[in-house]
Formats: C-alpha cells, sequence, structure tokens
C-alpha cells in the first residue's frame, strides 16, 4: 500500500527558473501600475468638446489639451503650412490652424480630436499639431455605391449632396 | 515511468477526437465564409472605406475574448469553491486563448487605427483597459506557471482569475463611462441593426461564428493538452518516489 505523503516534484528543476520568473511578475506589476495611473490620470478629461474649452478659455490659457469637435463645413483652406478650418460642438464654433498634413478621413462633418492649445490668452483660436479623426458607430454602405444601385435599377431615389452654402 | 505514463493516456494518442476534427473541418468552413462575406460581399463604408473590413476579425475576436476571461473566471471560482480540478483546467485552457485573442484585438484595432484616426495608438480608457485585460492574462499565465507546488500555483492563478471579468465589465464599459476616442457600441445600440446595415451586419454575423468555431476549437484542444500535462506530472511524480524506494532498499 502507497503511504508516501505526496509532498512535491523534484525540486532541482525548480530552482533555477525562479528568478527570472519573479523578475518578470515584477516587471508586469510595474507596468500594471504605470497603465492604471495613465487610465486614471487621462481618462476624465481626455478631451474637452469646444463649448467646454471656449467655457474654460481664461484657465486653459494657452496650456495643452486635446480638443474634440466637429469639422464645421466649407470652412476647410488648405494653408501653407498644414489646413486651417472651424471646430463646432453644442452651438460654439471656433477656428483652428493645424499645423502638419490631416489625416486620410479628415473631412467636413467628421469628429476630430486636436492637440494643441488656444493662440493666446483669451483668445478662441486654437493651434492645433496633432490631429486624429475619431469615427462614429455608424456604418453603412459606400453612397457611390447607391448611386450606382439608383442608375442599375432605376428604383433608388437618388438625394444630390447639398451643395456647399455658406 | 513510461509505463505509467502510458496508464494514464491509455487510449489518447492525439488531442484530436472525431468531434473536434468535424468542429475543425467547420472552422475552416467558416473561415472560408468569413474572407468572402468580410473581403468580397461586403460593402466599403461609406465613411471608412475598405477599411471597414477588419471590423470583422476585430469585433468578434473581443468577444471571444471576453468569453474566454468569462470562462476563466467561472472555472477559478468554482475551483476555490469546490476544489474542482476540470474547472480549473477549463480556466487555464481558456486563458491561455483569451490572452491569444485578446492580442489579436489590440493588432487589429492597431491596424485599423491608424488610416482611420491617423494614429496606431492613444491612451484613452478603451485602449488602456484592454491592454490592462491583455498584462492579467499574461500575470494568470505567469503565476500558473510560476514554480511551486501545484496546489499553490493553481490557486494563486485562480485568485487572479476572479479577476478577470471585473476587468472585462471595465473594458467593456470604458466608452460609455469616459471620453474615449474609440467609438461606442454599434451592435447592442438601439438594437441589433440600428446602426449597422444589411449586408455588413451579416458580415460580422459570419465573422461571430467562423471566430467562434475557431475559439471552441482551440479551447478544446488546448484543455485537452491541458489535462495530459497534469497526468504526465502526476506520472513523474509516481516514478521519483518509486526512484527513491528503490535507493532505499539498496542501503
Amino acid at each position: 500500500m502507497e503511504l508516501t505523503p505526496r509532498t512535491s516534484e523534484a525540486p532541482k528543476r525548480r530552482r533555477r527558473r525562479r528568478l527570472p520568473t519573479y523578475l518578470a511578475l515584477v516587471a508586469l506589476v510595474v507596468i500594471g501600475g504605470f497603465l492604471v495611473v495613465q487610465a486614471l490620470g487621462s481618462a476624465s478629461t481626455f478631451y474637452r468638446n469646444v463649448d467646454e474649452a471656449v467655457a474654460e478659455k481664461d484657465s486653459l490659457g494657452t496650456k495643452r489639451f486635446r480638443l474634440q469637435g466637429t469639422v464645421a463645413p466649407c470652412t476647410i483652406e488648405r494653408t501653407g503650412e498644414g489646413v486651417a478650418f472651424a471646430v463646432t460642438f453644442n452651438g460654439v464654433e471656433i477656428p483652428v490652424h493645424h499645423v502638419g498634413d490631416p489625416p486620410e478621413m479628415f473631412k467636413e462633418n467628421e469628429a476630430v480630436l486636436l492637440e494643441g492649445h488656444f493662440a493666446e490668452n483669451g483668445s478662441t483660436t486654437f493651434d492645433s499639431n496633432l490631429m486624429i479623426v475619431k469615427h462614429s458607430e455608424v456604418y453603412k454602405a459606400n453612397e457611390a455605391d447607391r448611386l450606382n444601385q439608383a442608375v442599375e435599377g432605376g428604383n433608388v431615389p437618388v438625394v444630390d449632396a447639398p451643395a456647399c452654402t455658406r | 515511468m513510461t509505463t505509467q505514463l502510458d496508464a494514464a493516456t491509455e487510449g489518447l494518442d492525439s488531442t484530436g477526437s472525431r468531434a473536434t476534427r468535424v468542429l475543425g473541418v467547420l472552422a475552416i468552413f467558416g473561415l472560408a465564409a468569413l474572407a468572402l462575406f468580410g473581403l468580397v460581399l461586403s460593402p466599403p463604408d461609406a465613411s471608412q472605406g475598405e477599411v471597414v473590413r477588419i471590423l470583422y476579425v476585430h469585433v468578434p475576436s473581443a468577444t471571444f475574448a471576453y468569453i474566454g476571461c468569462f470562462l476563466t473566471t467561472i472555472g477559478s471560482a468554482m475551483f476555490l469553491w469546490r476544489g474542482s480540478s476540470w474547472w480549473e483546467l477549463v480556466a487555464y485552457a481558456s486563458a491561455e486563448i483569451a490572452t491569444v485573442f485578446t492580442a489579436i484585438v489590440l493588432v487589429t484595432g492597431m491596424i485599423w487605427g491608424r488610416p482611420t484616426w491617423g494614429v496606431y495608438w492613444v491612451w484613452d480608457a478603451r485602449l488602456t483597459s484592454t491592454s490592462m485585460l491583455l498584462l492579467l492574462l499574461l500575470g494568470y499565465l505567469a503565476v500558473r506557471r510560476l514554480p511551486a507546488d501545484h496546489d499553490v500555483r493553481t490557486k494563486r492563478a485562480a485568485i487572479i482569475g476572479l479577476l478577470l471579468v471585473p476587468n472585462v465589465i471595465i473594458v467593456r464599459q470604458s466608452v460609455q463611462w469616459w471620453r474615449t476616442l474609440h467609438q461606442k457600441p454599434t451592435l447592442l445600440a438601439n438594437g441589433v441593426g440600428a446602426k449597422i446595415e444589411g449586408l455588413m451586419l451579416f458580415s460580422l454575423f459570419v465573422g461571430f461564428i467562423a471566430i467562434g468555431l475557431v475559439f471552441a476549437w482551440l479551447l478544446i484542444h488546448r484543455f485537452r493538452l491541458a489535462w495530459l500535462e497534469d497526468q504526465l506530472d502526476d506520472a513523474g511524480l509516481d516514478a521519483a518516489i518509486a526512484e527513491r524506494r528503490a535507493e532505499g532498499d539498496v542501503s
């Protein structure tokens, strides 16, 4: 009858790998802590909407922050160093001077995140040098396809894209 | 040692069985259907264009990463509560698969982010909490393998396993609780199909089935492998005990 208590496996194999594993664990905890701090620090004010930023413009001054708004239609102009346009949110619209190439998906009526600051104290002109396009959660087929369908089938009404009237 | 191992794994010459072979073939067909619908039949998106096609892999991978985490937490709880080693193995196997799927989510998300957002990565709440989930899963796997007594390391890992579902809830709700660059839910907002139309929705559905089959196939094989590893450990222990006894007999 087998009565030997089963305690552990051969201990030789264990000791060798212990240090690297503990180091890996410590590294994981440190990286995890860093991520938590990052998350808590930046999640709540990840960006300010245009109306909020304008309301806070005195306290913001020329401090750097992230601005969120929709690119106002018919305001996009190419400039020598990038692009100028207006962003709007909740009825407040401000001009933006962006330095650098905008992302491919940058176009009017698209929400964007801009990193930068107000041009000067009290000003509502926003100077940005990092633009991120914030796509929506709505997915629909390409409108060009619908136009083709309409041409082919003749039974889907084609609505003309509204012309730029401003 | 060989005899004991043979006894333990009798009748098991691979982790495959008729059921998993059928499942594997179905998964291959599912992936082929996903490629067909995702790359050919579904339309480009009105604002994102062709890039939208990565959606059909990104979203189902995230869903099954969540499901893997749920299984690990349930398994860990059943192990801690009832001492069920079957559930412990389910937890271990599904944590490994969930790790792979979470990594796929992060990689496909970054590939998608560059052309749509213009950047690969931002530290917003969704992306940050997802990387925390990946680290927690890696932590679970590290602790599960940390050299220690089998009972000790399974218990430690199970305690980490309990944290996975709370983290999944944070990931899932992050786009509602905080301002994020990542979009809000498409599928479960205002009823299925309110924010994604026709063939795109169907392609996503094909994605769920295909990725789900792959997940199930991987999970079953990984579970069987984990079970065999346990048997091997036991057999090794038996052999070691027998050897020590033999030494004792000689002297």
